[in-house]
């Protein structure tokens, strides 16, 4: 127990601020080593009161860590963003992801998981959060806090690239709280619980927002971070094409549009292509140069439309008549291939403005 | 630019009684907490979050500083041992000052309103 503990305190050690970690991080689990020794025998509930305490500390300790390495940097002048070239971790990879396949997963997955309940006796439990969370208002709203999260640790942080998939969610909800979308799309926007500006959240969405930012202020006292965001595009156009990526899921799930509810038997293959897309985004991450980053992206967005298209378009060819020509399989894989030469376009646009640029402000007359 | 013992004072209680601790002679993190404990007869009891945070504070502060000396049991990973320096001592002179003051203060307030 003793030892599991030890190396459980050491592993969130191990997320300290670099510089605070290599100063005091093994010194911190030698003595918290000989605390719990200590405390384990005067029995189980003063090893659990004690680790309870320890685990309560740490928080303000990452806060004081942060600052403290945040003051070393600026006393060296050397604040940079996470530098776009470098090869990002798997656990970069992971957050990165977290928008991408967290609401749309579960929303997905909802019925399914429902099903499934009464097998392993948690029906009551799942019923709960169904109603209450699953698929009634506070589920965006859950999700919309976690992606603020995201952004004020991206902010603390200088705009890492995995911050890009969060910021492409945030314009979604954003826009979709100024009631945009349902205007050009999309029925699917309301199948997943986003339901325009007519929802007293949506409305609101603002406030939470102002409130965070206000918050990285407050801990950063300085806009650096935007600077350094700026700089990273100007540095790596392509992460302008994932932070298009991220919205990119919404316009491939749309050809799901009008499939009656979530309970279908297409909700795998809508599962299929969120977990295309979130490969591509791993894909992108992990990439060490600009052209396997885009070649990520591009594959897998091609991908997920070319099995959106078919599926659907499969589907309704299976559809009685009376639906009508509009949504016919073939005009479905028609809409599909002139969609995948939109999105293609649509990733490469930064690379193409920013040759464009390069070439505008390069070029000089020759004397 | 380094803190004036005005700006410093008055010390929170973990930090006075890190101070007091290292008085005597250096410690490493765990004697600390132990010596701290001792000190306040079990009141102040830190975790080891809290105290490495202070101690960290105080290091930059200037207040305290630490020594770093091979383990004799752990050869190739030095122990480090924390110690007062000069301006620390001082302050913590100057806060023990000033609760004298507020002590005997508060005493002759009492007794007169006893009397």
């Amino acid at each position: 127990m003793q030892k599991l503990l030890v190396r459980f305190y050491a592993w969130l050690l191990y997320r300290l601020p670099a510089g605070f970690r290599d100063e005091f991080a093994g010194e911190m689990e030698q003595v918290f080593a000989r605390r719990i020794l200590e405390v384990e025998l005067r029995g189980r509930w003063s090893l659990l009161r004690q680790f309870v305490l320890e685990l309560l500390a740490l928080p303000g300790l990452w806060l004081l860590a942060y600052q403290r390495q945040r003051r070393v940097l600026k006393m060296t002048g050397s604040i940079v963003p996470e530098l776009p070239d470098r090869q990002a971790s798997w656990a970069a990879a992971f957050v990165a992801v977290f928008p991408l396949v967290g609401y749309i997963g579960l929303v997905l997955l909802a019925d399914p998981l429902r099903h499934f309940m009464p097998v392993v006796g948690l029906t009551a439990l799942f019923d709960f959060l169904w109603v209450n969370v699953i698929r009634a208002e506070p589920m965006p709203m859950i999700f919309y806090l976690l992606l603020l999260a995201g952004l004020l640790l991206a902010w603390l942080k200088g705009f890492p690239c995995w911050s890009f998939t969060y910021l492409s969610w945030l314009v979604i909800f954003l826009i979709s709280g100024m009631g945009i979308i349902p205007v050009f799309t999309s029925p699917y926007l309301q199948q997943i619980g986003l339901t325009g500006f007519k929802d007293p959240f949506l409305r609101r969405i603002w406030i939470p927002l102002i409130l965070t930012l206000l918050l990285a202020l407050l801990f950063d006292h300085s806009s650096k971070p935007l600077r350094s965001l700026w700089l990273g595009l100007r540095k790596d156009w392509t992460l302008a094409s994932f932070a298009l990526f991220g919205i990119l899921e919404f316009m491939v799930l749309s050809f799901f549009d009008e499939v009656p509810g979530p309970q279908t038997a297409l909700v795998f293959w809508q599962l299929v292509v969120v977990a295309l897309l979130a490969v591509g985004a791993v894909g992108y991450i992990r990439a060490r140069v600009k052209v396997g980053r885009l070649a990520a992206l591009l594959g897998s967005a091609a991908l997920s439309i070319a099995l959106s298209a078919s599926v659907t378009a499969y589907h309704w060819q299976n559809y009685p008549k009376s639906y009508g020509p509009v949504i016919e399989g073939s005009s479905t894989l028609l809409s599909g291939l002139l969609f995948l030469i939109v999105v293609i376009l649509f990733l490469l646009a930064p690379a193409l403005l920013s040759a464009a640029m390069n070439r505008l402000f390069t070029s000089r007359p020759v004397a | 630019m380094p803190k004036t013992f005005h700006e410093h004072s008055p010390l929170t209680e973990t930090t006075f009684y890190i101070l007091l601790s290292l008085t005597s002679e250096r410690k490493h993190g765990y004697a600390i907490l132990k010596v701290v404990e001792g000190l306040s007869q079990g009141r102040v009891i830190f975790s080891t979050g809290t105290l490495y945070g202070a101690l960290s504070r105080l290091l930059d502060q200037g207040l305290i500083e630490c020594v770093e000396e091979e383990d004799p049991a752990q050869v190739g990973r030095p122990r480090k041992f924390y110690t007062l320096t000069r301006s620390g001592r001082r302050m913590l002179e100057a806060e023990a000052e000033r609760l004298m003051l507020m002590l005997a203060a508060a005493q002759q307030r009492l007794a007169q309103s006893g009397a």
